[in-house]
């Protein structure tokens, strides 16, 4: 990975100093997560919001599959399994019938190359405007300031996208990138930015950036895309979008370029069947996005529209980093953010809180995995293990397992832990080894929590195996529970106690 | 016109052999057997089939999708467009409906309603199609599964029209109805290497979540799409 | 010839709450099953295995794998040991000792959580056993459920109980916020999951929260109490213990 691409902030980076996506590393999650915690704003929008999401894609997935949903899923995961797993042939495939459908396939080994492929594309047909759709590997490269720079301007045309990039602000979610806003921001960004009237109409906020961004349309020279799935058996793109800017930008302008992930190939055309049916059921429960648009090539001899020249930009980025057994099925990955969605720890701390562009679950296995477990160390760790997004997962990537396999590489190569936390895990693992040191352990930790809790007057009396008092205060690393609850301290009696018993009274 | 870019991107086998070497391929560059993919099963896939009402299921999930249904007999459809385009207040619009056209007779009636048929095969690109108040297209196919449309670019067949002006109408027939999404891929897996620059499948009128999750219609593309279903005779 | 069924209580339920582990041995036993509890046991290894030391873990599994060897079957009162045994375990040896796949496995096969026990091995149906336990309770389905298939099995169970009420809790699905080790290390995080579901709770106004899962309870009874809330949290084996006579009313 290019060192400069991660640094080098956006003409549109925020105030604060530090890009919301590419935060000074090693990252800390604690001080965003603690400050998403505290804004109510960002608590009621983002809670509100995903919850309603995965409903509907509970909703959705059970209305179209029934109890056959689940092996629809496991059919998902093994298409994109397979394809990973033959990678190489269906890269050839997709580059041969791409190339006899006219477009230019180039390789881009990392996110410099990638913006560099873009930026000579431009130059070569002295582009001055360029309109783009939603692209998460464009977020990984930092292309748009890189585009601009050569003068050319670039114009994110996603409504969503639109108005984060008015307000030099980031996307925080893979599929509504701007759930942590409210209409409010929008109206201001589009007052001092537009010069439209201020007005808390959703409708009216959207037409203002209609009348704006279809004048763009006309004017550009330029189309950038990203790409849903590539499919090997044509050499197709497929854009998945609602709102249309996905067809529009690949449509108006003369040169299209699609900038696309590796590991977003399929096989063959009815593969499309499969994941179109998943896709927005699991992103936003609609049955399908309202367009589903499959580019194959350039403007043919004898239509009378469409792009003159098609582009399309492998991006390697890592990913081939990623192709190792263990980590291979983190690349099934469709976007569809139905892990974000699910998740308990996402809807608490929203995007930004990962510090990378992939957020939610299957940011915290792919950031590492991209930009270094020594860069993102927390990501793996900040997790409950609740399993929601394995069972969210459309192609059924099982998260938590790949979370525990980072933490284990975390321990491995000694980057989470202190000398008192392996001290401490060699000293409790080794007591679990024997039973009397287990009971003796038991035993020492309910009379100092039975004692301390006596002595703060909670502890009740009555049933010997049910009565318990409470702490709420402890040291150490279990500061962090009291923190925020009280600890209950154990009853008088184990259940060992009282099996013992129950074997005399027999 | 094709400049070697070997110097900006990566050139293709040395990405390929990074890929292999990932893959745990052996070295050298042996020959790549076509791998055999996992089977689709329909079973599980398909949502719909023959056995289906077909026509009543496209035309009840193409209203659930926000488009408005209208069903015609082909003598009353260009009237109905008529009827529809007068709604809409629409001035100029432009048509590509291939064969349709004979047969519908939609550009004389059209025209005796004052209604301004632009050539769009004249314009000079898509971006004169911006001045336009609504594209009439035909379909490739439709989708009784979803109640989706199949547009495809061709000959006779603007890329714009179902995207660019705020209204779009379509043309449906009764045989151009598919059950399942399946169907159409099965259609054209025959010729895979005949896929036009542009398929797209339609869902709805473009529309929007974004502002704090308020649906909102018409974001860039057409706010309004009608379907003119008809028999086929 | 009776069932021959082998407890493992699990590590938190052994010293915190002792009551579940009791009255599962008794509901058990009611239903004619011959219970042992095989002392030599500790701990499943789940705390070591979701921070990463995997090494010491698969020494606590081998240890673990042998001390039921014997067992016909094993029945614990948690959704995350069972789920520990059953997902990880016979994983756990693919590459280091492959040797041990086929023990882990047969542990894997015959560990059943309690509630999954009742209703799919034993099939009981709790109206015709006469369970009777009036009051208004609310149900928390703990997440590690998911990792044995679970769904709503506790709640068809409790819905055959004469005269409770459950009443049910928003968000049922969402995870407490306590995940171990997580708990203490990122508590900002885990302090707000666990405060949407004591919210959750108190708009149900229900005076107990059914839970199965130790560490889930000892996350969400501790962050009610700290709210100020008095709610109690008992296992669903209590509840039937009680609603059978088996055991006195904890309430009384």
């Amino acid at each position: 990975m290019d060192t400069q691409t991660l640094t080098s902030s956006p003409s549109h980076a925020p105030k604060a100093g530090e890009h919301p996506l590419s935060p000074p590393l090693p990252y800390d999650i604690r001080p965003r997560a603690d400050r998403a915690t505290r804004d109510i704003q960002l608590q009621q929008f983002v809670n509100h919001a995903t919850l309603l999401k995965d409903q509907a894609r509970r909703q959705a997935v059970s209305e179209a599959f029934g109890p056959r949903a689940d092996d629809v899923r496991t059919l998902a995961g093994a298409i994109k399994q397979h394809t990973l797993d033959h990678l190489d042939f269906y890269l050839e495939q997709f580059v041969q019938h791409a190339t006899a459908a006219g477009a230019q396939v180039h390789f881009a080994r990392d996110a410099a190359q990638a913006n560099d492929l873009c930026v000579d594309i431009a130059r070569q047909h002295d582009c001055r405007l360029c309109v783009k759709s939603k692209s998460m590997v464009t977020e990984e490269t930092h292309l748009v300031p890189r585009l601009e720079a050569v003068g050319c301007r670039t114009i994110e045309t996603d409504l969503g996208e639109f108005i984060l990039q008015l307000d030099g602000d980031a996307p925080s979610h893979i599929v509504t990138p701007m759930i942590h806003k409210d209409r409010k921001a929008v109206a201001r960004a589009f007052q001092r930015e537009l010069g439209a009237p201020y007005t808390e109409n959703a409708q009216q906020l959207t037409q203002i950036a209609r009348a704006y961004l279809r004048d763009m349309y006309r004017q550009a020279d330029l189309g950038i895309s990203g790409g849903n799935f590539l499919v090997a058996q044509t050499g197709s793109v497929v854009i998945c979008t609602n709102e249309g800017n996905g067809r529009l930008c690949t449509s108006v302008p003369r040169v299209h370029v699609a900038v696309v992930g590796i590991e977003k190939l399929i096989p063959r055309l009815e593969d499309l069947a499969v994941f179109i049916k998943l896709l927005a059921r699991s992103s936003t429960g609609q049955p399908q996005t309202v367009y589903t648009h499959l580019v194959t090539g350039p403007q043919k001899v004898h239509e009378h529209d469409g792009p003159q020249e098609v582009h399309i930009i492998l991006v390697d980025n890592g990913r081939v980093g990623l192709l190792k057994p263990q980590t291979r099925p983190m690349l099934r990955c469709i976007r569809c953010g139905a892990c974000l969605n699910a998740c308990p720890v996402y809807r608490k701390i929203g995007g930004h809180a990962y510090g990378a562009v992939y957020s939610g679950p299957i940011g915290a296995i792919l950031t590492p995995m991209l930009q270094g477990l020594a860069n993102y160390k927390d990501l793996p760790q900040a997790s409950s293990l609740c399993g929601a997004c394995y069972e969210a997962c459309p192609v059924k990537i099982n998260i938590p397992q790949h979370l525990i396999q980072l933490r284990r590489e975390l321990v491995r190569q000694r980057l989470a832990t202190g000398w008192a936390d392996r001290l401490f895990m060699r000293v409790w693992s080794a007591s679990l080894m024997r039973s009397w040191a287990y009971r003796l352990g038991g035993w020492a930790q309910k009379t100092v929590f039975r004692l301390k809790s006596r002595l703060s007057g909670t502890l009740d009396r009555g049933d010997p195996y049910a009565a318990r008092g409470w702490l709420n205060r402890l040291p150490g690393p279990l500061s962090g529970w009291t923190q925020q609850r009280d600890m209950p301290t154990p009853p008088a009696r184990s259940f060992r106690d009282w099996w013992s018993e129950h074997q005399r009274t027999k | 016109m094709m400049q070697d870019r070997s110097t900006l991107g990566e050139d293709r086998a040395s990405f390929l052999a990074r890929v292999r070497q990932a893959l745990g391929r052996p070295p050298g560059e042996a020959p790549l057997q076509p791998p055999q993919p996992p089977q689709v099963d329909e079973s599980l896939v398909r949502l719909a089939g023959p056995q289906d009402d077909v026509l009543a299921m496209f035309a009840q999930r193409a209203a659930g999708l926000g488009m408005q249904v209208h069903q015609a007999p082909l003598s009353a459809a260009a009237s109905k467009v008529v009827e529809i385009l007068s709604q809409t207040g629409a001035r100029r619009v432009g048509i590509s409906i291939g064969q349709l056209g004979q047969t519908l007779a939609l550009d004389q009636t059209l025209r005796q309603h004052g209604l301004e048929i632009v050539d769009w095969q004249s314009l000079p690109g898509l971006d004169a199609q911006f001045d336009l108040d609504a594209g009439i297209t035909d379909v490739q196919a439709a989708l009784a599964e979803t109640g989706a449309l199949v547009c495809t670019s061709g000959p006779d067949r603007s890329r714009g029209l179902s995207l660019i002006p705020p209204v779009h109408v379509a043309l449906v027939r009764r045989s151009d109805i598919l059950p399942d999404m399946i169907d159409y891929w099965q259609q054209v897996a025959s010729s895979p290497a005949d896929l036009p620059s542009s398929t797209v499948f339609i869902a709805g009128p473009s529309k929007t979540a974004d502002i704090e999750g308020e649906l909102v219609v018409g974001v860039h593309g057409p706010g309004q799409v009608h379907i003119i279903l008809m028999p086929d005779t | 010839m009776p069932m021959q069924v082998s407890l493992l209580i699990t590590c938190l339920a052994d010293t915190f709450y002792p009551r579940t582990g009791i009255a599962v041995v008794k509901v058990l036993e009611h239903l004619g099953c011959q219970v042992d509890f095989p002392q030599a046991q500790t701990c499943c290894g789940q705390p070591m295995w979701n921070t990463g030391w995997h090494d010491e873990t698969r020494a606590l599994a081998k240890r673990m794998i042998e001390v039921f060897e014997a067992s016909p079957c094993v029945v614990t009162p948690s959704g995350s040991c069972a789920a520990m045994i059953r997902e990880y375990y016979p994983e756990m040896f693919e590459h280091e000792d492959p040797a041990w796949v086929p023990r882990a496995k047969a542990l894997a096969d015959k560990t059943y959580e309690f509630v999954e026990f009742l209703l799919n091995v034993l099939k009981v149906d709790l109206r015709r056993l006469g369970v009777k336990w009036p009051g208004r309770v609310t149900y928390h389905y703990s997440c590690h459920l998911r990792g044995i298939g679970m769904t709503d099995e506790a709640v068809r169970l409790m819905q055959q109980i004469e005269g409770l009420e459950l009443v049910p809790l928003e968000k049922a699905q969402q995870c407490c916020g306590f995940g171990g080790m997580f708990a203490t290390k990122y508590p900002q995080i885990s302090g707000e999951m666990v405060r949407d579901k004591t919210a959750c709770i108190r708009a149900t106004s229900a005076q107990v929260v059914v839970s199965n899962d130790a560490g889930c309870t000892m996350n969400i009874s501790g962050s009610c109490r700290r709210e100020g809330m008095n709610v109690r949290f008992q296992s669903l084996a209590e509840i039937i213990a009680e609603g059978l006579g088996l055991m006195e009313r904890e309430d009384r």
